[in-house]
């Protein structure tokens, strides 16, 4: 018996003359709905040939048809033998199975279809399926995974896989998986809710909201969408929006008295009394046992200060629920504040104090006795306090550090090559001048490389530059430091500045090793200390200069362009291009203002000692540091004190 | 004491003009009592507190504080949601020179947050990130503590914070718009009502103005 499926035309002699014969006959007979008319007589052909695979399937199949699956599955088991058509009897198996309510077998059945036909997208659907109905997850991944690969754009298998996922709790790869039968089924809301839950289990409470939303996008008023915004709103503390989606949910479900509930619980923590009553009442409207709702109104009648319309709910519509511990601490609550009314009704108290007494105070927090051994382990209360505080240099440091320390966690987190690519700028500037000094043939002074001709210069600017931007925008994104009492403005600006100075110093220091030792070029190193003098001022510098611009761009607020002007003509003529030797006289005259051509020249020197630095002098830039800085933390001190004064 | 010299406090809000939050006024604080501020929503109660700890400096005239006074608790700025909790209690750690070791010990002891140190605080919810700021600010040892909106945090939590600062003889000022808490936790009480800070050292008579409209007897 080769296969299922041949044409005949007419009838043979006998059973013996053709074995195909009476599959023939049997499918003309189904399709023709003659169903059990087929049934006998696959049954008298199997009487002949009762371990005929092909016979034993068919008359599986038609036994289903009939709607007796638990009949076809003896048959079905017996044409599992057959290598050909084993794995369309396995899932044959597997359907029969299925419907007797045997999810285990079905799975098991399905499974082996699969295995036996890995390319048939419906065996490793079901079989996905199934195994994730029995528990096992992985399995079901791994069916979900390859149906999905045979056909991807099919968004039941997508979803299978997505939910198996999400059941192992692989949240990341689970909303990936969603984001594809988002993009497969661009109508339906389902894939976006999905997604949004899943990011809600990891954790991503705004991406889940923003999921959520494009569900509701694709389809405005979708319930589950609604009731899980309601409650990422309340996850992210947003309590006016949760009032907005509960309120949805109310009006889309009137007769749910829990959401009304869950809408009046919202009111009261909003403090909107009256409409948590009415909410409450609704929902005790439609259900009078519902503790959760008398509960509700309780508290919304003890908020209003309400005891006496309190005990009426209570008494109204207690007799029917259920006795739970949180209306036994409102019913003591009750108690309580019906006995201070009575106490403050007495006459020997105020009158003035009774009125305000409508709402009666909780009861009130008492500390236990103090322990003697807090009283020595911490600061005595007996010392005067100190107005004016002693702050230590130390301190300034320490917080520095702290500061420094936290900015590169921020920057650098997630990313290993954080660092590698913060150098990557400085190479690839140094890279692009080096080569098209080559092309033009600079001349380079007393002989020095190109190659550190170009590395000791940018690094310069480039802390120079970093360290002014820290001092004009530093501290405009920090306001979590600034919070801290101690932690100032300054601190972090300072923090920020730090940070591109020590780079491009190291930078420098570094940036000649890789030539020496991979390239064998012969280039000379720098003198550390010389260099780390240079840097030192040239970041006072910039940072000085950003102070002052930061305090004058809050009186003028163009001075943020002039700034811009002014850094741009520094770089220009910071000798970038050029060496101050050997430009002609007039020019190096006016050059020489620019304190940064100083710096630049002698970190030229600090690498060759045979450069020469006889027109430039260290001392102008330190001067002009200096008196930056000063300049800056005078107008800030001024601009204190005119603030107090 | 904590003393407000003639303390004034206004904001710019684009074409409505400005809006005065505190008229000039000055008053002395007891340093020895739990201190309740009380004003309705945008009355300015974050704002007076941040004056106290010295972020934002008032309008006109000053504020004097003790020297150790802490940050805002629970204004939800201090912890960096980027760093992982561990990350943060290392920040503040290095802030204040305090041992990192010492104060995870200490914020274990204390037992108020159930937050995953080695995840970023951004994953996590905001009860969570609001339970570790405010314990992490109460270990630490300073004269005055100042909690903002004491409302949203855990009643269990904030008993806590309060007991550890009786033990250690700070001061607390906290601030609400909800006289039940003021009525449980404070001993002296600052109304804040039509741009005016009005202290009280009963408790019921504050809740009682702050509940009415009239102007108080302040006889």
């Amino acid at each position: 018996m080769s296969g299922v499926d041949h044409g005949r035309s007419g009838p043979p002699e006998s059973l013996d003359e053709d074995p195909d014969w009476p599959l023939v006959k049997g499918r003309q007979l189904t399709e023709s709905g003659q169903l059990s008319e087929a049934i006998s007589h696959y049954q008298v052909a199997l009487a002949k040939r009762p371990n005929d695979p092909a016979l034993n399937l068919h008359l599986g199949r038609a036994l289903m048809m009939m709607d007796r699956p638990g009949d076809a599955r003896a048959f079905l088991r017996k044409a599992i033998s057959s290598k050909g058509l084993g794995p369309v009897a396995w899932f044959e198996l597997g359907v029969a199975e299925q419907r007797c309510h045997r999810l285990a077998r079905a799975a098991v059945a399905y499974r082996r279809s699969a295995l036996g036909r890995p390319a048939w997208f419906e065996a490793q659907f079901q079989a996905a399926q199934a195994m994730l109905a029995v528990g096992k997850r992985s399995v079901a991944i791994d069916h979900a995974r390859a149906a999905a690969d045979l056909r991807p754009e099919a968004p039941e298998a997508l979803r299978i896989l997505g939910v198996a996922l999400a059941l192992t709790r692989r949240f990341t790869e689970a909303a990936t998986v969603f984001e594809a039968w988002s993009r497969v089924d661009r109508r339906l809301p389902e894939p976006e809710l999905y997604r949004a839950r899943v990011l809600r289990l990891e954790g991503d409470t705004g991406a889940a909201q923003a999921a959520c939303l494009k569900a509701l996008a694709r389809r405005s008023g979708h319930l589950r969408s609604l009731y899980l915004m309601a409650k990422l709103a309340i996850a992210s503390d947003d309590i006016p929006k949760a009032q907005i989606y509960w309120h949805k949910l109310a009006q889309a479900l009137p007769d749910r008295g829990a959401i009304k509930v869950k809408l009046g619980q919202i009111l009261l923590r909003r403090e909107q009394y009256s409409s948590a009553k009415d909410q409450a009442r609704k929902a005790l409207g439609i259900d009078r046992t519902s503790a959760p709702a008398l509960a509700l109104l309780i508290q919304a009648h003890l908020a209003c200060g309400e005891a006496l319309k309190a005990r009426d709910a209570l008494s109204e519509f207690d007799g029917c629920s259920r006795d739970e511990s949180g209306l036994a601490a409102l019913r003591a609550e009750i108690a309580r504040r019906l006995d201070q009314r009575i106490a403050r009704s007495a006459p020997q108290v105020k009158t003035r104090r009774s009125a305000g007494a409508a709402g009666a105070p909780p009861s009130r927090f008492v500390p236990q006795p103090r322990e003697p051994k807090h009283q020595s382990s911490w600061v005595s209360r007996k010392q005067p306090p100190r107005y004016f505080p002693s702050f230590d240099f130390i301190d300034h440091i320490r917080i520095l550090k702290a500061l420094i320390l936290k900015d590169l966690r921020i920057k650098y987190r997630g990313n290993s090559l954080g660092i590698a690519l913060e150098l990557l700028r400085p190479t690839l500037v140094i890279v692009a001048h080096y080569y098209l000094f080559v092309l033009v043939h600079k001349p380079m002074p007393a002989n020095l490389p190109i190659q550190t001709f170009v590395i000791a210069g940018f690094p310069v600017w480039f802390a120079f530059n970093g360290a002014l931007q820290a001092g004009v925008h530093g501290a405009r994104s920090a306001a979590q430091a600034i919070l801290l009492p101690k932690v100032s403005a300054f601190h972090v600006k300072l923090a920020k500045a730090s940070w591109p100075v020590l780079l491009n110093f190291m930078f420098c220091i570094c940036a000649s090793w890789p030539l020496i030792f991979f390239f064998h070029q012969d280039i000379p190193l720098p003198n550390i200390a010389l260099s780390c003098f240079i840097f030192l001022l040239a970041g006072s510098m910039g940072f000085g200069m950003g102070l002052m611009s930061e305090q004058l761009s809050h009186k003028w607020p163009i001075f943020d362009i002039f700034t811009k002007l002014i850094s741009w003509a520094l770089y220009v003529t910071s000798g970038q291009y050029f060496s101050i030797m050997t430009v002609q006289r007039g020019w190096a005259d006016i050059l020489w203002f620019n304190p940064l051509i100083h710096l630049v020249e002698y970190e030229r020197h600090a690498f060759d000692f045979g450069y020469p630095v006889a027109i430039v002098n260290l001392g102008y830039p330190a001067a002009v540091a200096v008196s930056l800085l000063m300049l800056a933390l005078m107008g800030k001190k001024a601009a204190r004190q005119a603030a107090l004064a | 004491m904590i003393q407000l010299l003639e303390v004034a406090k206004s904001y710019w809000k684009g074409h409505d003009g400005p809006k005065v939050l505190f008229s000039p006024a000055s008053m002395e604080l007891p340093l020895d009592c739990r201190i309740g501020v009380l004003g309705q929503k945008g009355a300015g109660k974050s704002t007076l507190l941040q004056m106290l700890s010295g972020n934002i400096p008032p309008d006109h005239g000053c504020v004097l504080m003790p020297d150790e006074v802490s940050p805002v608790v629970n204004s939800g700025r201090l912890l960096y949601p980027q760093l992982s909790g561990a990350e943060n209690v290392q920040f503040i750690a290095r802030i204040y020179g305090v041992d990192v070791e010492r104060l995870l010990i200490a914020l274990e002891a204390f037992q108020a947050t159930d937050i995953n140190f080695n995840q970023p605080l951004r994953l996590q919810s905001i009860d969570r990130r609001r339970s570790l700021e405010t314990a992490m600010i109460t270990v630490l040892p300073f004269d005055c503590y100042l909690y903002d909106d004491v409302g949203f945090l855990e009643p269990n939590l904030l008993e806590r914070c309060f007991e550890a600062a009786y033990q250690r003889h700070a001061s607390v000022v906290f601030s609400t718009a909800d006289p039940r808490l003021v009525q449980r936790f404070a001993e002296f009480v600052v109304v804040i009502k039509g741009a005016s800070l009005y202290p009280f050292h009963e408790v019921e008579d504050a809740v009682e103005f702050f509940r009415t409209n009239d102007a108080p007897d302040r006889n």
